[in-house]
């Protein structure tokens, strides 16, 4: 009993160790630059700076808005556009601002001024609005219903049908948000405390039964529960999710030149938005990793999604 | 008729013609009969004219410098044997030569082919002394006569003083010599213009030859104009460019204005203390295609031309101008105007034109366009959008050329807008934000399109959606409030402090307490082992002295002692040497009275075993009075350590 107190005293003590080291320097990617939260796509003003107001507390943001949703509503759906997407670019950030822009393009798809990648672009705007808001019903529906619309459109082009086979880690890591594996994490912690209080301190022989008992399946909760939670907070801090604005974006080396179809790669691009996750960024070329492929494509075929800490306030 | 019979008739009328001119006004015979006169004058004279030598004389250059080579050439024609040609010089000169060649000439003459024989001689002369000189004239020898040729005039400057160019039509030199190519009598130095601003420098990097570039305005926006230019400079006189290596630019749009220098000016520059000769190589305007530190490549050219070494081999001198850097930022995004579009930069002008203004529902109207100015000019504009107005794809045409350092010109878009709807269309307007980047703001033109009027169309049928079925889905009119999030939890320190802090402060604690109650109570087992070994000890001692064995209650007294010290003060006082023992009992706390007894005992003890003597009558007491104050102290200060 006591050499398997000491071996969790032990497993504990690496598993705080490896915590603190991550959150002092974060968990690097293996190879180039990690994509971290400083390379969110917030846009190229200055919203960040510190001692500024933040976008939405500027004047004007609010007006945008409300411009471009009379422009929507009028049928001025490039108008709408031009309004939303000067929004992001003054690094506004709201789920309904990204989903009225997802409302914008999917208008211009469905016109006759469509122009390539639009339906992308709706699919990219909405996964950004469920992201900054996940309850959003509307928003996954509408999402749903451009993902359908993009698939048939793909078939009636006479594309392969494209199946994405998730990373297992990845999938099961993104089964709930990463907070709720910290919380998750911070409940068999307390078990674990409550089981050491009655197995170290308990007079009678139950109590000291039921305090090991529940040690040991809180401690195990807790270890994987830890590793979940750090799991989670690494992909987070190493990867942006992304979503494919082109029809297709081809498949490349390092080097930007096109992967063919192999053993590797059954597939030789992703297909209209597709949601993929930036590993690294390389000037032109972004590493990407969709389901259990990795490869590189354009950076200027991506659009990375907005991050919920760079959420704005309402005014 | 016979040939013999033709030309006697033809003898006949010639004669008969020309007595009915001397006495009758003129015929078409009498024309004719002068004509012939003429013919026949002309050739007389040609005859005797042939019979005289002609002589040329010709000098390479007018203008030389002191100690610099020239040539005089007399060329003689139509003489039979010519020989000894000779060339007056005035003192001062050197002269080599002549250097003689023979000239044979065919010509046609009267209808006679004729071939005169000639000679050149070539002297080749070099003066010492600035000055103006006459020279010759030269003569040569023909039979028993000599003929002389002109008198000329060479002007002789200082070294390094003389004007050398190069004319624009040949800029390899290879008609050099030839009238208007430079080398001949016209002063040279009028040829050459005055350098623009544009060449002058303050100092050279090279004293023989080197490329400048440079860029203006070296910090400019997305989309804005600039002006690349690349200059050759060269000290050894006129050069021609040759094997030139463009600069790369993957991050511009490039407009050449001067794609060569070949027909560029020469000019003469002073920098410092040198001369140069220095040419435009290349003119580009080029366009920022982003932001960032962009980087012109150096561009290499070579220096073609006898002083630079052009006639080995692998050509002239080579030489690669410097890289740039250009700064390039994005227009402020303060006040930055709805549907800018980064790179529209320039100050332009927009009109547009629309016909016919009265059409039936399901008719197109033509909409034209046309935006002109200076700048990067947008090559996409926005159509107005309504309800019921379809835009088609425009047609573009333009034409835009460099202007003055910047680009300028127009692009006019021809649109076909389909109106589905009816009554008074308002049209909208085109509307086009751009940066100004000599007011440095933005600014927005606009023009208007005005309405049409749509007439319903009893014949429009209602085209069938053949696309994708349309998404429903409403836009949101106002913004629901949110809250920022907070960091991550798993951002914040404390959250791993209390996610494996509270059990390890359990197990510590725990731990803790157990390992504490374990050490106390082995010190007081310590202490408690020493006190009984102690107390046999003594209880043998007393049955030794009863027995009259003084050494072994000595040993068993000494023993005893030994043990109290040790569960006193922990210290193995056996192995201290017995002259240290009362300092290191004292440094372990003991009382000075105390341990200097301690020590007084033990040597009487040591004396008795050596000598079997008999112990004194109080030794007992002594002894354990104390074992007692060293297990007092002992317990006072916890036990050994």
């Amino acid at each position: 009993m006591r050499r398997a107190l000491f071996a969790l005293l032990c497993a504990l003590g690496l598993l705080l160790n490896g915590a603190g080291g991550a959150l002092a320097q974060g968990s690097p990617s293996p190879a180039g630059d990690p994509v971290g939260d400083t390379d969110r796509p917030s846009g190229p003003a200055d919203p960040g700076e510190p001692g500024e107001p933040s976008p939405a507390g500027r004047p004007g943001s609010q007006a945008a808005f409300q411009r471009a949703a009379s422009a929507l509503e009028a049928g001025a759906f490039d108008r709408a556009l031009d309004e939303l997407e000067a929004l992001a670019d003054r690094g506004f950030v709201h789920p309904d601002a990204s989903f009225n822009r997802g409302v914008a393009y999917l208008r211009r798809a469905e016109s006759a001024q469509a122009r390539p990648g639009d339906y992308g672009r709706a699919a990219a705007a909405m996964q950004e609005a469920l992201r900054l808001q996940p309850g959003d019903a509307e928003a996954a529906r509408t999402l749903a219903q451009i993902e359908s619309q993009i698939a048939r459109r793909r078939s009636r082009e006479g594309r392969d049908p494209v199946i994405a086979s998730p990373k297992m880690a990845r999938a099961v890591v993104s089964l709930v948000d990463e907070d709720t594996w910290a919380w998750l994490a911070l409940v068999s912690s307390l078990g674990v405390s409550v089981g050491l209080g009655l197995w170290l301190w308990g007079r009678a022989p139950r109590q000291r039964f039921t305090g090991g008992v529940t040690t040991a399946v809180a401690g195990v909760l807790l270890l994987t529960l830890s590793g979940l939670t750090l799991q989670a907070r690494r992909y987070r801090t190493t990867s942006t999710p992304a979503v494919v604005v082109v029809v297709e974006a081809r498949l490349l080396d390092e080097l930007g030149k096109p992967l063919g179809r192999g053993p590797d790669h059954e597939l030789d691009a992703l297909p209209e938005g597709a949601l993929v996750w930036i590993t690294e960024r390389g000037g032109a070329l972004s590493r990407v990793e969709w389901g259990a492929l990795q490869a590189f494509v354009r950076s200027a075929e991506l659009q990375p999604l907005a991050a919920p800490e760079d959420l704005s306030e309402a005014p | 008729m016979t040939a013999g019979a033709l030309a006697q008739r033809g003898a006949h009328g010639f004669l008969g013609l020309t007595m009915h001119a001397v006495r009758c006004r003129p015929t078409p015979q009498t024309h004719l009969l002068w004509i012939l006169a003429a013919f026949l004058t002309a050739f007389a004279i040609s005859s005797l004219a042939s019979a005289a030598p002609r002589l040329q004389t010709d000098i390479s250059r007018s203008t030389v410098e002191a100690n610099e080579a020239f040539t005089v050439t007399l060329t003689i024609q139509d003489a039979d044997n010519p020989r000894q040609p000779t060339l007056k010089l005035p003192p001062g000169f050197d002269q080599r030569g002549p250097a003689i060649s023979t000239r044979s000439q065919i010509s046609v003459r009267g209808g006679r082919i004729t071939q005169s024989q000639g000679i050149s001689a070539t002297w080749t002369l070099v003066a010492k002394r600035p000055g103006t000189y006459v020279l010759g004239p030269a003569s040569v020898q023909v039979g028993d006569r000599r003929y002389s040729g002109e008198v000329l005039r060479v002007r002789v400057v200082a070294a390094g003083s003389a004007p050398r160019g190069r004319s624009n039509f040949d800029p390899f030199g290879v008609l050099r010599g030839f009238p208007g190519f430079g080398d001949e009598d016209e002063p040279l130095e009028d040829l050459i213009p005055p350098p623009p601003d544009e060449f002058r420098m303050d100092s050279y990097p090279d004293s023989v030859a080197f490329l400048r570039a440079e860029v203006k305005p070296a910090r400019a926006v997305v989309g804005e104009p600039i002006v690349y230019r690349v200059f050759a400079y060269g000290s050894r006189g006129p050069f021609n460019e040759h094997r030139a290596t463009e600069a790369s630019r993957p991050d511009f749009l490039a407009y050449p204005v001067t794609e060569s220098s070949f027909g560029g000016e020469l000019h003469r520059v002073q920098i410092a203390d040198r001369t140069f000769h220095a040419i435009k190589l290349r003119e580009v305007i080029l366009v920022p295609l982003r932001s960032g530190d962009l980087v012109i490549g150096p561009m290499s050219a070579g220096f073609g031309g006898p002083a630079y070494g052009a006639r080995q081999a692998g050509g002239g001198l080579q030489r690669e101008s410097e890289s740039i850097t250009v700064r390039v930022t994005e227009p402020p995004a303060d006040n930055r105007p709805t549907g800018y579009t980064l790179g529209d930069v320039g100050t332009f002008s927009l009109s547009a034109r629309v016909e016919p203004r009265t059409l039936k529902q399901g008719e197109s109207v033509s909409v034209i366009v046309r935006l002109e100015g200076q700048g990067n000019l947008p090559s996409a504009l926005k159509p107005p959008q309504r309800m019921g107005v379809e835009w088609l794809e425009p047609n573009v045409k333009e034409q835009i050329d460099p202007r003055g350092g910047s680009l300028g010109g127009w692009r006019r878009f021809s649109y076909t807008a389909r109106i589905t709807t009816t009554g008074e269309v308002e049209l909208g307007a085109f509307t086009l934000p751009f940066w100004n980047p000599t007011r440095r703001r933005y600014e927005t033109i606009e023009a208007t399109l005005g309405s049409v009027r749509v007439d319903p169309n009893p014949d429009l049928v209602d085209e069938p959606s053949v696309g994708e079925p349309k998404i429903e889905v409403a836009p949101r009119a106002q913004l629901s409030p949110m809250q920022r999030h907070g960091a991550p939890l798993t951002d914040q320190a404390p959250f791993w402090l209390a996610l494996f802090g509270a059990p390890l402060s359990l197990l510590l604690v725990r731990l803790g307490g157990r390992a504490g109650a374990r050490l106390r109570a082995g010190m007081k087992r310590r202490s408690q082992a020493a006190g009984t070994l102690a107390a046999e000890a003594l209880a043998k001692a007393a049955a030794a002295t009863k027995a009259g064995a003084p050494r072994d209650a000595a040993s068993e007294y000494e023993r005893a002692l030994l043990h109290a010290t040790e569960g006193a003060t922990g210290i193995r006082a056996r192995g201290v040497l017995r002259a240290e023992l009362q300092s290191t009992l004292e440094g372990a706390g003991v009382e000075e009275t105390l341990a200097s007894e301690l020590v007084q005992l033990l040597e009487l003890f040591d004396a008795v075993r050596f000598t079997g003597e008999a112990l004194p009558e109080d030794t007992s007491r002594r002894v354990r009075q104390l074992v007692s104050q060293l297990e007092k102290l002992g317990r006072r200060s916890g036990g050994a350590a």
